[in-house]
């Protein structure tokens, strides 16, 4: 920490955090590891979103519903805030099953969407029925904010038309043990394909906060996909069916199948991962410096312990690394629950627990402490979240005027565990992040198997910041001067002067050796949206959970708690 | 059909590594052309312009960004792909800096506003210094660069891009349990 004299200086004028008590250090929180172990928090966005639709009182409606007995057809949900209105359109298909994959390399799904910015006409429909369908291979234009996808669970859906158009209840097992009737394949945002630049809707106060666009779309996705199941069972079965149950309707999330795709965001926007995690780390540094927390908020703590316990059990994955990990969860949960039961520190409880967690706990069990505890004191942390998007226009300039020595120092202070690597070995270099012509999509190769090096992306700043390193021995003068004669090193040296100034900003982790899991990668994403049920399936894609347990828009306004994310 | 300032930005920065540039130069070049996009300049043509082997105008932009100072500057072509540069250059020194070419004369503030006024034919040059006079340039959210234009980066772009084998395809992306279930 004291690499970081500006983290320290804020954290000391904070009245909030308490002396003694600093949010942990970028080498503890910045290990692969530990990022994949991370879990959902009340700052994550889609927690964000929904309070604030529920705040502000958004109101959704259905102004277009026109599909057929097969499920074919188009519908919009428009959700009209304070200031505007955002609506999903919805294109059904009529899918044979064996075009449907969760692959990126899929041409057709069951369900097509995007989420428009205002209320669609309709020549806009029309439009988007011609595009929306095609998804990488159409167009969107500024007038759309997201483009997304979707295909049936087989394992579910069958199962719910068929039990609903009989008149009865899905069965509640068959439900929690899939959790979804659609997974999304994509959400993509920000100017992909056409669609609105972030740049365009930044400055709204709804989209300031990260993801929020993307959030809404697959908040009104759920929706529309409990609408549909309900259509097709009343399409099969008439007067005879049944809608489903609200309490078990809430059961049902989105699924999300997530592969390499997403993997290299969170290094290649250095500053933006330095403010979730900051805002995160920060939230805990302020709840364990609550010296005495009132009894309504502990009655919470105890409230929730069981809750997250429940939602350990309900979690399901059948790949190995993750069955593990959720063995030692359980058992986290089991021994978080004994000491809590042993009672509260008097003074500073949280703390305690924090340090006792420290060591008695797996990095899943500590994390999960770690977003448990940020729950217990909303007025302490929600405002945090207004810290978690960044302008990385700011940092991007490189600063020349910095000297070569300067330079040297900055490397040896925050990237010692990339100095103290071997790179000659050849299992720190086994693997190469590339594109492929294919589906222009990240891949990650074998270095020493496949000719792939020559189009190795820069997605491995350890590797790259050891070699700017060796390259600056000897050398003196300006970072301009340097730069100007070796060009190749000019994105390590940006890379370093960023990662000195924010903490959090850089993964302390080899990311092309043969020890990387991906999953980890995406893990520590989707935990920032706020996903659940990890369920990786295979080192480099996973599957998870989404919105499951939130209300659904006609259930917003009387949402007495925004805990729905934990299961009761 | 109009791009995204996006699209925009990442087409030039991956053709600038098709180009030969390193990472960190196909940053800037991708920057730059979002930039000059956002300023109503025709930001992918500018950019492409300078990705022909030998042109010196991103040396020159890099050099100019890194390291401000008054000097005078080469002629180049496409004299405006500097402006990006003049602008980052202009947001660290936290003051209005000055480009002048032979068409035009630009004042960038360190706020990120631009102006233009014409230019009595000067020598291109660049000054730690300035005031904004002329039309202040409004900003854009979309860019329609050419069809030709945009072909020609593509190409670029598909140097980035490994041929599809069948083992990447299965491996590479990572295959595992069934995702259709």
């Amino acid at each position: 920490m004291n690499a970081y004299p500006a983290l320290l200086a804020a954290v000391s004028s904070d009245p909030l955090i308490a002396e003694g008590i600093t949010p942990r250090a970028p080498e503890t929180v910045m290990r692969l590891s530990r990022m994949g172990s991370f879990h959902a928090s009340r700052l994550s966005f889609m927690r964000v979103l929904l309070r604030r639709i529920t705040a502000e009182g958004w109101r959704v409606s259905k102004p277009v519903w026109t599909i057929n007995a097969q499920g074919v057809g188009r519908a919009v949900y428009s959700a009209q805030g304070p200031e505007r209105a955002y609506s999903l359109v919805a294109f059904a298909h009529d899918l044979p099953p064996e075009q449907r994959s969760d692959r990126v390399i899929a041409t057709a799904w069951d369900a097509t969407f995007t989420l428009f910015d205002g209320i669609p006409s309709a020549a806009d429909l029309d439009r988007l029925e011609a595009n929306v369908p095609l998804q990488e291979a159409g167009r969107i234009s500024e007038r759309e904010l997201c483009l997304a996808r979707a295909n049936r669970s087989v394992r579910l859906w069958d199962h719910v038309v068929d039990r609903l158009a009989a008149g009865a209840q899905p069965d509640l097992q068959t439900v929690l043990d899939v959790g979804y009737l659609m997974r999304t394949t994509a959400v993509y945002g920000s100017s992909k394909f056409g669609a609105a630049d972030r740049d365009v809707i930044a400055a709204r106060p709804e989209c300031a906060a990260p993801f929020q666009v993307e959030m809404l779309t697959v908040w009104l996705i759920r929706t529309f996909v409990m609408d549909l199941v309900e259509h097709m069972a009343r399409a099969k079965g008439g007067a005879t069916a049944v809608p489903i149950e609200p309490a078990l309707r809430r059961r049902f999330g989105i699924g999300n199948s997530t592969g390499l795709g997403m993997a290299p965001f969170l290094m290649t926007h250095p500053v933006l991962l330095n403010n979730w995690i900051a805002a995160r780390e920060w939230a805990l540094a302020r709840v364990r410096s609550v010296s005495t927390p009132s009894a309504p908020e502990i009655d919470r703590f105890n409230a929730l312990v069981p809750r997250v316990a429940r939602n350990a059990a309900e979690w399901q994955s059948s790949h190995p690394v993750q069955m593990v990990k959720l063995a030692a969860l359980r058992e986290d949960l089991s021994r978080l629950t004994a000491k809590v039961a042993e009672g509260l520190a008097p003074h500073a409880p949280w703390n305690t627990l924090w340090v006792w967690a420290e060591t008695a706990l797996s990095e899943e069990g500590q994390e999960a402490l770690a977003s448990l505890l940020i729950e217990v004191h909303p007025d302490l942390v929600d405002g945090l979240a207004e810290c978690m998007a960044a302008d990385e226009a700011a940092s991007f300039p490189l600063d020349g005027a910095q000297s070569v020595a300067a330079l040297r120092q900055k490397i040896v202070t925050h990237y010692g565990w990339a100095l103290s690597m071997d790179w000659s070995a050849k299992p720190a270099q086994a693997r190469v992040w590339y594109v492929s012509q294919e589906k222009l999509e990240p891949r990650l190769g074998e270095r020493w198997q496949e000719d792939v090096a020559e189009w190795e992306q820069p997605l491995q700043p350890g590797r790259d910041v050891a070699m700017l390193e060796r390259a600056l021995v000897g050398v003196e003068g300006t970072v301009a001067a340097f730069v100007l004669r070796y060009p190749e090193h000019r994105y390590a040296i940006r890379r370093v002067q960023i990662c000195s100034r924010f903490p959090y900003a850089e993964i302390h982790d080899n990311t092309i050796s043969d020890q990387l899991l991906p999953i980890d990668l995406l893990r520590a994403k989707l935990s920032f949206f706020g996903a659940t049920h990890f369920d990786p399936r295979s080192d480099r894609w996973v599957r998870i959970n989404m919105f499951r347990g939130a209300p659904f828009p006609h259930e917003i306004a009387a949402e007495e708690s925004d805990l729905w994310a934990y299961p009761v | 059909m109009t791009y995204a300032l996006g699209e925009i930005e990442t087409l030039c920065r991956k053709a600038a590594r098709g180009a030969g540039h390193s990472w960190g130069v196909a940053e800037e070049a991708g920057r730059a052309a979002r930039w000059l996009c956002a300023h109503g300049f025709k930001g992918a043509e500018l950019i492409h312009s300078c990705l022909a082997p030998g042109d010196e105008a991103l040396g020159v932009g890099v050099k100019l960004a890194d390291f401000p100072c008054d000097q005078a500057l080469p002629r180049i072509a496409a004299f405006e792909a500097l402006l990006p540069f003049a602008a980052i250059a202009a947001q660290r020194l936290g003051k209005t800096c000055t480009l002048s070419g032979p068409m035009a004369c630009y004042a960038l503030a360190a706020d990120g506003s631009v102006w233009r006024a014409p230019s009595m034919g000067s020598a291109p040059s660049f000054q730690c210094g300035g005031t904004p006079t002329g039309e202040r340039l409004i900003r854009q959210s979309r860019a329609a660069p050419d069809p030709e234009t945009l072909a020609a980066l593509r190409r670029l772009e598909l140097r980035t891009y490994a041929p599809a084998t069948e083992a990447s395809r299965i491996a590479g992306a990572g295959a595992g349990l069934s995702d259709n279930d």
